[in-house]
């Protein structure tokens, strides 16, 4: 046996931890498995002389291999099963990227216009020729502000559970909405369409949050959104406030999630996620120095979600928590597609509306006829990379974002934050966790 | 060895696009909490 290079060994006054980051095992351990790994490292290994069950959980957490495996070719064979998996299918679409919105770090235009009835012919088509493999199918509504085109949403989402009903495929689908247009009628929708949850960004306490988040019409919206979210919530759909952050609103989070806690009637069923405001297209250049680096965010990303633990919102427990990662995001998944208004296909979601990095249309769009924008995404594999096959936090991160990579000057992976607080987030579990050790 | 966090299996993509977690994760969220998607 040998040990797995993605081992992580702390030493805590209390206890010695224990990290895999293929299996995200934690673990508590004792003499008897420092002295398996010591043993292993002075070539004296001898699987008779330790428990067996010690040994079998050794195997299992990944701490150790057979001396035969290389850890990397083998997460590269399930990054590969995974990435080419047509057995899921997933699309992003925008019906319009027009919105009614004008946040100030947004990074798009707004052009006028709706998915045509023309195009919509052309996605269904392309969906249905995806569904004759594809098991589960999964929908993001996306915009702009996809409320704007909501009797496209509902038209498309008919004739998808329709295709998916035919051929007993699982669907579900999401909403990104700012949930202004969303009156009760659409909640209605929402469940005949197994739209099941909707993310809705509240970036500070109302007066906080109006600054951010304009309206065109320059009224306030916070009041109406946590209407919204209290309508959604008492519907039993699920719903996630995002809270975008940068150096501007940081200090008000505080504030908002005690608003929070105090006008949404079933506050503990709410997910709280933060952003990272990042100045992604040269349309929200002007905001970059209020932006947080990765490394930075890392900082203060555990602090930030401690505070939403404290404050009761109960199923953010796991949030932070890294998990095995094998695709970095919809970006790097065959069978996955960003889809605007006019049918363009894209690779990922910051790319809406840049028609030179469209991958193809949807009235066309097949391996054959997909252009390099397509497979340069798909094929671009953090494996095949000298700095991330180094990396011993490779499985946890698989390469960072493929977008800010790309756009960065020496198209370098961009690391996670994982890498930068990995060791906050481990003290942190084993804190919370410690008084429910089990077998 | 106690764990505090059971070892995650490599199971194949899960579609999530990736809204709460980032990314298209092997085995999805392992704890079934906070995530709808899964």
């Amino acid at each position: 046996m040998k040990l797995s290079r993605y081992n992580f060994l702390k030493q805590y006054e209390d206890a010695t931890i224990f990290f895999n980051a293929v299996t995200c095992a934690l673990a508590v351990v004792d003499e008897n498995f420092l002295r398996v790994v010591e043993d292993i490292k002075n070539n004296s290994y001898d699987e008779k002389k330790y428990s067996a069950d010690l040994i079998s959980d050794m195997k299992n957490s990944g701490c150790i291999v057979e001396d035969n495996v290389d850890e990397l070719e083998r997460l590269e064979f399930f990054r590969n099963i995974s990435k080419y998996d047509m057995t899921k299918f997933g699309l992003t679409v925008a019906p319009t990227l027009d919105c009614n919105f004008r946040c100030k770090y947004c990074f798009e235009t707004h052009p006028k216009g709706f998915m045509s009835e023309e195009g919509q012919e052309a996605l269904i088509k392309f969906a249905e020729n995806r569904l004759e493999v594809a098991k589960s199918f999964s929908v993001t509504w996306y915009g702009g502000e996809p409320l704007l085109a909501k009797n496209i949403i509902y038209n498309l989402s008919e004739k998808f559970l329709e295709l998916c009903n035919k051929s007993n495929i699982e669907y579900s689908a999401f909403i990104v909405t700012n949930a202004s247009l969303m009156n009760d009628d659409d909640i209605k929708n929402f469940k005949k369409y197994k739209i099941k949850a909707a993310q809705v960004t509240l970036d500070g306490p109302k007066e906080i949050h109006d600054n951010r988040r304009k309206n065109i019409t320059g009224e306030s919206t916070f009041d109406k959104l946590i209407d919204r979210v209290n309508a959604l919530l008492n519907n039993d759909l699920n719903v996630v406030v995002r809270i975008n952050i940068d150096k501007e609103n940081i200090n008000y989070v505080d504030e908002l999630l005690a608003s929070l806690r105090s006008k949404i009637d079933k506050y503990e069923n709410l997910k709280i996620d933060f952003g990272q405001v990042s100045a992604f297209t040269e349309i929200c250049k002007s905001i970059e120095n209020d932006c947080y680096s990765n490394n930075q965010f890392a900082d203060i990303m555990l602090p930030l979600y401690e505070k939403v633990f404290a404050n009761g919102f109960k199923i953010n427990k796991m949030n932070v928590y890294p998990v095995p990662r094998i695709n970095f995001c919809c970006a790097d998944y065959a069978n996955s597609f960003v889809v605007d208004n006019h049918g363009e296909i894209y690779r990922c979601w910051n790319h809406v509306q840049d028609l030179q990095s469209s991958c193809g249309n949807v009235k066309n769009f097949s391996a054959d006829t997909a252009n390099k924008n397509y497979f340069s995404w798909i094929e671009w594999n953090p494996l095949h990379n000298e700095k991330c096959r180094e990396c011993e936090f490779l499985p946890i991160c698989m390469g960072g974002c493929p977008y800010l990579m790309r756009r960065a000057n020496d198209k370098n992976p961009v690391c996670g934050t994982v890498k930068y607080n990995l060791n906050k987030i481990l003290r942190y579990y084993y804190e919370q966790l410690k008084g429910e050790v089990g077998e | 060895m106690k764990f505090l966090i059971r070892p995650m299996k490599f199971y194949y993509a899960e579609s999530c696009n990736g809204i709460y977690c980032d990314g298209l994760r092997v085995g999805g969220c392992p704890f079934k909490l906070g995530c709808f998607m899964m």
